[in-house]
């Protein structure tokens, strides 16, 4: 039976087992075999995006709204189609500048500013405490809940216990020292946690499978299937208009818009999308694995929310519980375990890389500038790290108690989902700068914190207010009659905007005075020096190879300071171990003595520190050791004009590259066909000669008989004449041939075009050849059609077409039962005459080449069969006259040699498939 | 005519993608399946004909740098 110490047991264990995960893979990361290199485990880290909201809230959106849960999702689904553009372009201005943290892009971007990235920092923290309470909540009251079975029991208002009493609290301690001990154990110059994303991948497999087993039990094991679980709700009558989307078009838009930002700009999905990816190539796999997965998470969240509204109608039990509560009350004591473990899965996950994330952010951009700012003239010559780490472990701390407080507060006012859409309205104002950033080098600081501070701003006033408003913080009066009662300034009706709900208004209006401000604030001032420099390194982010550093820094820097600097943050050892490995591969230099203290140097040891303390600090305490010579911003335009000439004129010789390396290609292929050419022409010259000779020496030798011997007898004398008049026309032929082809392929020929019927040449040709076949002993099938087969073409030369092919098949049908067929029927608009016979057919490497000159339908004839001309002079006449003449062979069943050519259409009734004439010879 | 295989044409099947999803799920069209006349899971079908989609785009281009 399940009871308080076996949850809190499980619970443990269940923690240790993510430890274990995330210690292996660390280790394995050390030996080099990455874990988080796996596409498809970068693909299930991105799954934190499912928490305890999707859980659990998921559910009850579901049972009050029917489809309404679905924008959440459907939103990154459609973002993660554009992430081969956008996520791409993030991932790899983050690489090059080692980007921690979204709030150390922002400031990077807009010329590294302190104050830039602190106050997204700022927005961040206070967007996302509201997201880590309802986590807390979701821990809290499913403990509750599980430590009650077999009664269905719902926990109470956690506020009213002392602190020390409250169950969340003691949540919120263990899993501070859990994120401390999994993210924060040590110190990495790229803020890399292979561990820590190890086992955020497995969490997502966790929920998956537990959602997954609690859907299968309910919609399989209490109903027959999905349809009886939606025939019965509609039954129900009350749940008829549960699939209808609520709020209209607006609010779904408004959703589907909101969580497309929401997937990137999260700090959590930030960390694990851009932060912790380890190559560009997993995002392919990503694009459509994530959706996959979201798909499957969410498959049986509408039959659990009706089947809880059937189960519990008018029993009060909260629907966001449902995924608990329903295998409790059917007495399932494990699956609901399971269940809990899921939701466990699912908001540890969550907080675990949020708070990570966070501690980040607040450690780069809040606690240490002001902390260098101190150090800068005399710095401790402490090691540094430790700091960090103290740092960045009391950040998480101080985030996780924040959030509790914020449970304590104001998170019983509202269902999960409405505290989850707080949190995306707040991270949505990162947009316009971050994108903005990307691809508009007009963006200065100045429009960014314009931007920025109105979107915070507006979202405060119409969404975070309200929400104290509805806990009692605030006066109901402020939200319904306005602030002293100036209706125009009610926080969900500003300026009298009404008819919307409360996110879709707070997203209207935040984002268009964010993107106003953006705009034109940015549009008062041009960039200055720095601000252009990052505004070409980010634009530019997919033409740059090389980080544009020569030139653009100028001044005079000592490596060992260098060293010594990033060592103090990095410690000693890591620091010249990571300079070691710039110098051996960016500058291919053996000994750092001989390593120029450059703008490519101390580029290297700034974004090396930005990795560890982000890129505001880094410039800060890189300007500490160096004595720079600030740049103009004339000076700085025309440097990176030169770069961007430079590649402009390296894309131009890679073009031309390619275009020389396809010219050569192509004068191969043409030498490779006038090798061949010549080949054949050498084979012509021997075939021409072969068969001029073989009838000249027979002609000659029987000539010499008949000269020395005139008494010879007359039948004998007839008999040589008659062998020297058939070869001398056999001569004749042959030179007949290759002046007709030579005059076809001149153009010089003499075509007569006239209307022939396909059928009288085809019966003419086999008069002429029809004794040739019996003579060698094969028969003669015909197969024509009744009807004339009309066609426009040169009677005679079709004629020549028609007995080159049966001399052909009656030349290699097989010696002994011989058969040569021919067939003509009607495809369409076109006649169609097929020779074939039942000899060797042609071998399948010579049909491609078979009506080439000289080819000969059999290998490696010493003696051939004919002159090799046939058959090209034939298809030069039938594509003369629109054809298409072809060869289909199978080697040893014989070969069908056929062609095609246009019928004259006068409304005259295609030839039937009838044979209306066929004659054996 | 670009190749087949150039990234341009991988941008402009992406973009074509997204436009069936605005289609599928942010236009009047996702007002006339979501009525609640039809089966309760076609917008589910509509989810995964889009992520087939992606998947097919994502195996035809995978030779390419992204």
């Amino acid at each position: 039976m399940l009871s308080g110490p076996l949850v809190v047991v499980t619970s443990f264990l269940y923690l240790g087992l993510l430890f274990a995960i995330a210690y292996w893979a660390d280790r394995r990361a050390d030996t080099g075999r990455s874990v988080i290199s796996n596409p498809t485990v970068y693909a299930l880290s991105l799954a934190v995006y499912c928490t305890a909201w999707t859980y659990y809230g998921s559910v009850g959106r579901a049972a009050a709204t029917g489809y309404g849960f679905l924008p959440i999702y459907l939103g990154p689904t459609l973002a993660a189609t554009l992430w081969v553009f956008l996520l791409l372009k993030m991932v790899r201005i983050s690489k090059s500048q080692r980007i921690t943290s979204i709030a150390d892009f922002i400031s990077s971007r807009y010329g590294k500013s302190h104050l830039l990235g602190g106050l997204v920092t700022v927005i961040a923290v206070v967007g996302v405490l509201p997201y880590i309470a309802l986590q807390l909540k979701a821990i809290s009251s499913s403990f509750s809940i599980l430590i009650h079975y077999p009664d269905v029991m719902l926990p109470g208002g956690a506020h009213t216990l002392p602190v020390w009493r409250d169950t969340a609290f003691y949540i919120a301690l263990i899993l501070a020292v859990f994120t401390i001990l999994l993210g924060t154990r040590h110190l990495d110059a790229s803020e890399r946690h292979e561990g820590m994303v190890a086992a955020i991948a497995f969490e997502s497999i966790v929920k998956l499978f537990a959602l997954t087993a609690v859907g299968v039990f309910i919609t399989f094991g209490l109903y027959d299937g999905f349809g009886d679980v939606v025939h019965q709700a509609l039954q129900a009558g009350h749940l008829k208009t549960r699939l209808i989307p609520e709020g209209g078009a607006n609010f779904w838009f408004s959703l589907s818009l909101l969580s497309a930002l929401a997937v990137l700009m999260l700090p959590r999905q930030f960390q694990v999308a851009v932060v912790e990816n380890s190559g560009e190539n997993q995002l392919r796999r990503a694009i459509w694995l994530f959706p996959l997965y979201l798909l499957l998470i969410n498959i049986f969240v509408l039959p659990i929310a009706l089947a809880g509204q059937l189960e519990f109608a008018g029993m009060g039990v909260d629907a966001d519980t449902y995924v608990l509560t329903l295998p409790i009350a059917h007495k399932q004591q494990w699956l609901a375990l399971f269940s809990y473990l899921g939701g466990l899965s699912a908001a540890t996950g969550m907080v675990i890389v949020e708070t990570i994330a966070l501690s980040t952010m607040v450690c780069n951009d809040l606690v240490m500038p002001g902390l260098l700012r101190r150090w800068r003239y005399r710095a401790p010559s402490m090691d540094l790290s430790v700091i960090l780490l103290l740092v960045r472990r009391g950040a998480i701390f101080v985030v996780l108690m924040l959030g509790y407080s914020y449970f304590r507060l104001a998170g019983e006012a509202y269902a999960l989902v409405a505290i989850g859409l707080i949190s995306f309205a707040a991270v949505a104002q990162f947009a316009p700068a971050m994108i903005g950033g990307m691809y508009w080098r007009g963006g200065t600081r100045g429009g960014a914190l314009a931007g920025l501070s109105a979107g915070f701003l507006v979202w405060i006033y119409t969404l975070l207010l309200p929400s104290f408003a509805k806990s009692g913080w605030l006066a109901r009066d402020f939200l319904d009659l306005g602030p002293f009662g100036i209706a125009l300034l009610k926080p969900q009706a500003l300026f009298g905007l009404e008819g919307f709900d409360e996110i879709t208004h707070c997203l209207f209006w935040s984002l268009t005075l964010n993107i106003g401000a953006y705009l034109i604030v940015s549009s008062i001032r041009a960039p200055n020096a720095e601000e252009t420099t990052q505004a070409t390194r980010f634009v530019d982010a997919m033409s740059i190879n090389r980080p544009i550093a020569e030139g653009l820094w100028r001044g005079r820097a000592e490596v060992d300071d260098l060293i010594s600097l990033t060592g103090r943050f990095l410690g000693e050892d890591r620091a010249r171990e990571s300079f070691a490995e710039y110098y051996a591969k960016e500058r291919n230099i053996e000994d750092d003595a001989e390593l120029p203290a450059d703008g490519e140097t101390v580029h290297f040891a700034e974004t090396l520190l930005a990795g560890a303390i982000g890129s505001a600090s880094a410039r800060a305490m890189i300007a500490s050791v160096v004595q720079e010579e600030p740049l103009g911003l004339d000076e700085v335009m025309d440097i990176l004009d030169e770069a961007s000439q430079i590649r402009a004129y390296s894309h131009e010789l890679e073009q031309k590259s390619r275009e020389l390396e396809a010219a050569t290609a192509e004068l191969k292929a043409a030498n490779v066909k006038l090798l061949e050419l010549d080949h054949l022409k050498d084979d012509f010259m021997s075939s021409v000669t072969h068969e001029l000779r073989t009838p000249l020496t027979s002609i000659r030798a029987f000539s010499e008989i008949l000269w020395e011997d005139p008494k010879i007898d007359l039948e004998e004398r007839k008999r040589f004449l008659g062998i020297i008049v058939s070869e001398t026309e056999r001569l004749t032929r042959l030179v007949n041939q290759v002046l007709d082809l030579a005059k076809i392929e001149s153009g010089h020929a003499v075509w007569t075009s006239s209307e022939v019927d396909l059928g009288d040449i085809i019966r003419q040709s086999i008069d002429a050849s029809e004794q040739l076949i019996i003579d060698r002993g094969g028969r003669l099938k015909l197969d024509l059609p009744d009807a004339p087969a009309k066609v426009m073409a040169d009677q005679d030369r079709l004629m020549q077409v028609m007995l080159n092919l049966l001399s052909n098949a009656a030349k290699f049908m097989a010696k002994e039962s011989g058969r040569v067929e021919v067939h003509l029927k009607r495809q369409q608009n076109m006649y169609k005459v097929m020779v074939s016979d039942n000899g060797s057919g042609v071998p399948v490497k010579l049909q491609p080449v078979i009506f080439e000159k000289f080819r000969q339908g059999v290998e490696g004839s010493a003696n051939p069969l004919g002159t090799g001309l046939g058959l090209p002079i034939s298809r030069e006449i039938i594509e003369h006259f629109g054809g298409r003449l072809s060869v289909k062979s199978t080697p040893e069943k014989g070969a069908i040699f056929s062609f095609v050519l246009p019928c004259i259409n006068r409304g005259g009734a295609a030839p039937s498939n009838n044979p209306g004439q066929e004659a054996e010879a | 005519m670009p190749k087949m295989t150039d990234p341009g044409r991988q941008y402009e099947q992406t973009i074509l993608l997204l436009l069936f999803m605005l289609f599928l799920f942010a236009s009047p069209f996702t007002s006339w399946w979501a009525t609640g006349q039809y089966a309760w899971f076609l917008p589910y079908i509509f989810w995964l004909m889009v992520i087939l989609i992606a998947a097919w785009l994502h195996f035809r281009f995978r030779n390419h740098d992204l």
